[in-house]
């Protein structure tokens, strides 16, 4: 046996080893310095920026999508810029651009390791954040889910504003550089993304989620990733001075995706199907439908109504179901209280104050359905305020009915405190009854809605 | 082949100007094989022509040849910068960086293939003794520390030409000895040129010596000849060689008209 | 570099009165220059018809603003020196605690002044309060991070609350949104007042973090 059969396999293993302790320039870059930094920042901004307004996307996918989307184009990625703007100007700061300068590798080589940390890194933080929030949502939210072009052409976008950002501090040499490129970034998008004309609107990467019930079409992320990332590419290369003719191709592709991004304009966004769709409870009597955008509530709003709807029982002429759909609500329907935007009657998946949105449900209910609502007649209006309030059986109310009647007695405005006396009247005469008598007045009051007439309001 | 025919330095003609001032004067030179001492008081140029050397400052006028190529060919220039090893004399770093990251980052950018790097980036860690703190932070290391780690990246292509501007300021005097032992060694195959203001130094590891002063050449020779232009006692200096400085600088200033700085 | 005296374009070089060359020191002459750009441009920017009305031109002109004031303060308290400073025989709180409130002070009736209309409704409150909140938070993140990068956590912390422009305001949000609040809110003021008498304090007692020239 020779020498180099026993040496070969040795050799081989300490090589390979070797070459997987050499620390490659793209991981030392990632793992030292500012980079995770800058990840921790960005994840630290989107999950505030998210929390802060919990209230009005948590159980919704629209407000989800539309919150991620703002949160990342006008609050990470002017930190992004920012933060790659700080990493440009470290060759600067670590008189290191001499070493840099006698590196065979030119300046499109050494580029990327560099610049591309501090993009990897906020795409990171930006990824955890969105993902915390799609995953917080997923037990209760309705509708057509997140739009994973959208998700990445944002991501594209912080990786886009890392790298320009990165060349701007490169080449702007001032200790303000990096805070100015964060805020006049934070106010010029806020601008554009607010107050562009049409055209202009639909290039800007904040634009786009006007409300929760809007999609894009399937290309407008694609687009917009043609659009930013070919600008990006095309100063990347003018800064690395490969070749000058090289940057036409990008640029060729971002003029184009920016030509359909323009052309498409507004008509890129249709209506989510889904808000047309609602999700129904059948069970009850009248029957509760939400809108499918917020159909994870449907529970919460089950409960909500259910005392209710066990005062209804047997009960004739009823509305045969609550509707959540757009436009009015048809014959035989009430429309159910709103539930969207969230943060108003519903927050992280609850029903907030179960007892005014019941009050509210019982007007709905008891609404006039006629083409035109009737002029006032006291009594009718009185009767139907007494019969919202008993099913409503909501304690705030009568809490405030105790307010107001302190406030009108300090005031000595005896026409109000008898106002309030005939409401409660009324609504004594009403718990008064009998189950079965009440049963029938409830039906000949339901009755009454369709007539139109406020004299076939039955007498309380 | 070895080497290439051509000397590994050559200048013909070097002017350098920064904004108004003449740094450099069509100097005219040659740099073979072998440890080159560069001497000369403040602003006589030195660091304007290690800097012209490793390409990161251009010349103004003149011809300035690197292993065969010509540096105002920007097409040659990767070729020359991946056998360059360079110093600079305000030596930057990154903080967060341990050891071997940044060397194997500096092999990196010289195009060492991924193979032969890790195996590099040891070896020169083990040539100027920062091996057992290959793994320390830049930012954790002392002064003396922080130079060797400079000569290190210098060193990590194993270059045909090495650079090294004011290599030995931090280093004390039983590193320094291990710096000169280190630069006899390198100098066996490869051009290194050391800027310095520590004349023991070049008395020790050099074979060969160029003064400058002004931006123009005031003395060149063997470290030899220059000891024994100084072998008169009566000339400043404490050390030989000191006072060869001393005598060639005053010879230069009293000989040539004082044509750099006239613009100062 | 070593030339004849040359024709000086500032005319607070070259006298040697301790205090000027300590504002030279610190690059203040700059500071306030571009702090009186900055007041400028939102005068620029918060001007126009009705624009007190137009919450979407206005908010991000009061976000903005204030927090490129604590950028310009923030990046003024760099030590170039650091090591030289701290064997210095002068009391150095009371010179930080001077510098940090005069700028604050200036900075803070400079964008007051150059938003137009009622104070009390993204006007000029907001914009006392948001630049002394904001100028807390550069001050101490500067005692941590170090004066270049003090920009950052108030960059991102107010970029975040940003799209937080309330429904309401009040409740719990003006504690933890008070940059978003438009004006009078007390527990909003409490905390912008808290994170400046905080943020100036560690900054007179510690100084700059000390960062590697």
């Amino acid at each position: 046996m020779s020498d180099t059969d026993l040496l070969e396999p040795t050799r081989t293993r300490t090589r390979t080893r070797d070459a997987r302790r050499t620390p490659t320039p793209l991981r030392t870059e990632c793992l030292r310095g500012f980079p995770p930094l800058a990840g921790l920042v960005v994840f630290c901004a989107m999950s505030l920026a998210m929390a802060a307004k919990s209230a009005e996307w948590m159980s919704s996918w629209g407000e989800t999508r539309t919150l991620l989307h703002l949160a990342a184009t006008l609050v990470c990625s002017p930190l992004t810029a920012a933060a790659g703007c700080w990493q440009g100007g470290r060759e600067h700061r670590r008189r290191t651009l001499d070493l840099r300068a006698t590196a065979a590798r030119g300046a499109f080589a050494q580029f990327w390791p560099a610049a591309l940390p501090v993009a990897l890194w906020s795409v990171a933080g930006y990824a955890l954040a969105a993902g915390a929030a799609l995953l917080v949502n997923l037990p209760y939210a309705g509708g057509s889910g997140p739009v994973v072009g959208v998700l990445l052409a944002d991501a594209v976008f912080l990786t886009v504003c890392a790298l320009l950002g990165y060349v701007a501090g490169r080449l702007v040499r001032r200790r303000l550089a990096a805070p100015l490129v964060a805020i006049g970034g934070y106010a010029g998008l806020a601008l554009t993304a607010n107050s562009a004309p049409d055209g202009l609107l639909a290039l800007s990467p904040a634009a786009g989620f006007t409300s929760e019930s809007v999609l894009p079409v399937w290309w407008q992320p694609l687009a917009m990733t043609g659009w930013q990332a070919g600008l990006a590419l095309a100063v990347v290369l003018l800064y690395g001075a490969v070749r000058r003719t090289a940057v036409l191709v990008p640029l060729s592709v971002a003029a184009l995706c920016g030509a359909l991004l323009v052309h498409g304009g507004p008509g890129m966004w249709r209506t989510d199907p889904v808000t047309r769709q609602q999700v129904c409870d059948t069970s009850t009597r009248p029957a509760i439908c939400v809108n499918a955008m917020a159909g994870g509530l449907l529970p919460e709003v089950r409960a909500a109504l259910l005392p209710m709807i066990e005062r209804l029982e047997g009960v004739r002429n009823l509305p045969a179901r609550f509707e959540d759909g757009p436009g009015e609500p048809g014959p035989e329907e009430a429309q159910l209280p709103m539930l969207r935007p969230l943060g108003w009657h519903a927050r992280r998946g609850e029903i907030s104050s179960p007892g005014l949105y019941r009050r509210e449900a019982a007007t709905a209910l008891s609404q006039w359905d006629c083409p035109h609502e009737p002029k006032g007649d006291e009594r009718a209006m009185r009767t139907k305020a007494a019969v919202d309030d008993w099913l409503a059986q909501d304690s705030t109310l009568l809490a405030r009915e105790r307010e107001e009647e302190q406030w009108a007695a300090d005031r000595g405005d005896e026409e109000w405190l008898a106002d309030i006396e005939a409401d409660r009247a009324a609504r004594r005469r009403l718990t008064d009854m009998s189950e079965s008598e009440r049963r029938a007045w409830l039906s000949e009051f339901f009755a009454a809605r369709a007539s139109c007439d406020p004299k076939d309001v039955p007498v309380l | 082949m070895p080497l290439p025919p051509r000397p590994h330095i050559s200048l013909s003609a070097l002017t350098v100007h920064h904004r108004k001032t003449l740094a450099l004067d069509a100097l005219t030179l040659d740099f073979e094989r072998g440890v080159h001492g560069l001497l000369g008081p403040n602003g006589a140029g030195k660091t304007s022509l290690i800097r012209v050397l490793a390409t990161v400052a251009p010349a103004t006028a003149g011809r300035v040849e690197v292993l065969g190529h010509d540096l105002a060919d920007r097409r040659a220039l990767p070729a020359v910068r991946r056998r360059l090893g360079y110093l600079p004399q305000d030596f930057g770093f990154y903080p967060g960086f341990t050891v071997r990251e940044f060397v194997a980052y500096v092999a990196w950018l010289k195009e060492l293939s991924r193979e032969t790097t890790g195996a590099a980036v040891e070896r020169a860690l083990e040539r100027v003794g920062l091996g057992d703190r290959a793994d320390a932070r830049m930012k954790t290391l002392s002064g003396g520390m922080l130079r060797r780690a400079g000569i290190a990246q210098a060193l990590v292509n194993e270059p045909d030409v090495l650079l090294l501007d004011e290599p030995t300021a931090g280093l004390d005097p039983e590193q320094r000895v291990e710096f000169r032992e280190l630069l006899r060694d390198v100098g066996r195959d490869a051009a290194v040129l050391v800027s310095t203001h520590l004349v023991e130094d070049v008395a020790a590891a050099c074979t060969e010596v160029t003064l400058l002063a002004e931006g123009r050449v005031a003395y060149r020779g063997t470290t030899e000849q220059l000891a024994a232009l100084g072998a008169d006692p009566a000339e400043a200096g404490d050390h030989p060689i000191e006072r060869g400085y001393t005598a060639a600088l005053r010879h230069h200033r009293a000989t040539a008209p004082s044509a750099a700085g006239v613009t100062r | 570099m070593n030339s004849s005296t040359p024709v000086n374009p500032w005319p607070l070089t070259g006298r040697l009165d301790g205090r000027l060359l300590y504002a030279r020191s610190r690059g203040l002459p700059l500071a306030l220059l571009v702090l009186a750009c900055l007041a400028l441009a939102t005068a620029w920017g918060a001007a126009g018809p009705a624009s007190f009305l137009d919450f979407e031109r206005r908010v991000p002109v009061i976000a903005a603003a204030p927090l490129l004031a604590a950028a310009v303060i923030g990046t003024s308290l760099h030590e170039h020196s650091a090591e030289l400073d701290r064997t210095a025989a002068r009391p150095w709180w009371l010179w930080r605690l001077v510098q940090i409130g005069a700028l604050t002070a200036l900075a803070a009736a400079a964008l007051a002044l150059a938003v137009p209309g009622r104070a009390d409704l993204f006007g000029a409150a907001a914009m006392v309060r948001a630049t002394l909140g904001a100028t807390g938070i550069a001050a101490a993140s500067a005692t941590v991070l170090g004066a270049r990068l003090s920009w950052l956590p108030g960059s991102a912390y107010i970029g975040a609350v940003y799209l937080r422009t309330p429904l309401r305001p009040g409740g719990a949000a003006e504690w933890w949104a008070w940059p978003m609040q438009p004006g009078p809110q007390d527990a909003a003021w409490t905390v912008a007042a808290v994170l400046f008498a905080g943020g100036t304090a560690l900054y007179a007692l510690r100084g700059a973090k000390a960062e590697p020239t």
